[in-house]
């Protein structure tokens, strides 16, 4: 009985590299200073405290760096017509919230618009929405958002040159950053971190 | 992700030689699915050949067609010999007649109830269905895999309008009854094979859904999210490219209405050889990199 037998021709050389923890020297400086901690989450130590900025949420009302205070903070940068990574910053929002178990109520999601121009209150309460309604919005012009971005390094780009005002893209900064409850700066997530690795880390923090 | 990716390159390698013999015509046209969550990934005998090998959970191949109706099925974890079969003798399948099948290998080998199940398709009708539920397709020596739109809106349950949506107006911007929308932006991802001895470049792309569609590659370095338009993606002679979140998609802006898990969307891949393919692709919430 002929049939169509196939073997597997393997002509696919698997590499896999070896991935490295970095061990960096101890080193006392006065200035904060990033410590590689589990890959992908970098400690911001001693904490740095959020300086004053001025956004609106997505309720159209004026926030301000208390707004940060009183609870823990998972803060991702974005704009609602971010085709492909937002949509998975926002997923793993969800995840993380799902791997914090009771925790998950304690943590502030937030999520802030590089792009003000197109998100608007509105438009930012319909697309937290689809992921989940307790996640909170910030936007605000682009100055504005810049002043925020940039206290934690971050950057964003329109990619606008034709000035258009439409379909246009917006390079932005993909990793999150965690506050704790006093409004303070104390971690760094590259964008590719496990969410189950971040929310064990927020565990740590919150004491849980 | 490795290996995932490393799942998805083994079943199309497997698959790619049955691409052929899918097709039309009549006889058992089989497809296998690894349906058994706690089994390892697998190799399958059939009359004592080898005819699949490392067929991992929830993989499934292409359909292969078959001659005869009666084979001997032997089930072993990857990489081992017949005599580490997960049964003490062969699982005897039998196909009723000519048409579509797919054999699933379901329940659980440590309560016994691990077996294989026949089930029959209706003809092409059901092939066609499948293909379009899995976002399979193929023109000339391109095969594309596992695509979907992402779904940029969900139904909203009777009674679910979240406080702030209503604070903040209502269902403003949002039409046709949908729910939740996350606007009118979207991106569709897939695996796109070349099975040919020349590469294909895909210089075009379009949707029935958005009016305006592109390639698009994002990349992240440094922290930065970079996202621009690409002219052309090269797939190579024999291998293939994943477009995933956080790399290459085909983005499609001006949405025409929003997309639902459910619906489905029309997508033309374009290449420069001139060859086409035209396939219908479900939609789904974003499969996480």
């Amino acid at each position: 009985m002929e049939m169509g037998v196939v073997t597997a021709k393997w002509t696919l050389v698997l590499i896999l590299g070896l991935i490295l923890a970095g061990c960096a020297g101890a080193e006392v400086t006065p200035t904060p200073v990033a410590k590689p901690g589990v890959e992908g989450i970098t400690v911001i130590d001693p904490p740095v405290p959020v300086g004053e900025f001025t956004l609106v949420n997505q309720s159209d009302a004026e926030v301000h760096v208390a707004d940060l205070k009183g609870q823990v903070t998972l803060l991702a940068f974005g704009y609602t017509h971010c085709p492909d990574i937002c949509p998975v910053t926002l997923a793993r929002f969800k995840q993380v919230k799902g791997a914090l178990g009771e925790q998950g109520d304690a943590v502030r999601f937030l999520f802030t618009s590089v792009d003000g121009e197109r998100d608007t209150p509105e438009r930012l309460t319909e697309y937290l929405g689809y992921f989940d309604p307790a996640f909170v919005g910030f936007t605000g012009d682009e100055p504005a958002a810049r002043a925020f971005i940039e206290q934690y390094g971050g950057d964003f780009v329109i990619n606008d040159a034709e000035g258009l005002r439409k379909n246009y893209s917006v390079d932005h900064t993909a990793s999150t950053f965690l506050m704790d409850a006093e409004g303070r700066w104390i971690r760094t997530y590259e964008f590719n971190t496990d969410p189950n690795v971040i929310a064990e880390d927020i565990l740590k923090v919150v004491g849980a | 992700m490795k290996l995932r990716l490393l799942c998805l390159v083994v079943c199309l390698v497997l698959s790619l030689p049955f691409a052929a013999a899918s097709a039309h015509g009549d006889g058992v046209h089989v497809r296998v699915a690894h349906l058994s969550p706690t089994a390892p990934a697998v190799d399958i005998y059939v009359n004592g050949e080898m005819a699949i090998g490392a067929l991992s959970y929830k993989s499934v191949t292409d359909y292969m067609a078959l001659e005869g109706f009666e084979f001997a099925v032997q089930i072993v974890p990857a990489g081992g010999t017949l005599a580490d079969a997960v049964t003490p003798e062969p699982i005897m399948v039998t196909f009723e007649g000519a048409g579509y099948y797919t054999v699933a290998a379901v329940g659980l080998l440590e309560d016994g109830t691990f077996e294989l199940l026949v089930l029959p398709h209706d003809g092409e009708m059901a092939h066609d269905m499948e293909a379009k539920e899995e976002g399979t397709g193929s023109a000339g020596s391109i095969m594309v895999t596992g695509a979907y739109a992402r779904a940029t809106a969900r139904e909203m349950e009777m009674g679910a309008m979240p406080e702030a949506t209503a604070e903040a107006g209502g269902m403003g911007g949002m039409e046709g009854g949908h729910g939740m929308s996350m606007g009118d932006v979207s991106a569709a991802y897939m695996l796109i094979s070349n099975t040919g001895s020349e590469p294909e470049v895909l210089v075009g792309v379009a949707s029935d859904v958005s009016d305006m569609t592109q390639l698009h590659q994002t990349t992240v370095q440094d922290g930065m999210a970079r996202m621009g338009e690409i002219e052309e993606l090269e797939i190579p002679a024999g291998g293939s490219v994943e477009l995933m979140p956080g790399g290459y998609h085909v983005m499609m802006m001006e949405l025409k209405h929003p997309l639902l898990p459910g619906e489905y969307v029309t997508i033309t891949l374009t290449f420069a050889s001139g060859l086409e393919l035209t396939m219908t692709v479900p939609v789904k919430e974003v499969v996480m990199p």
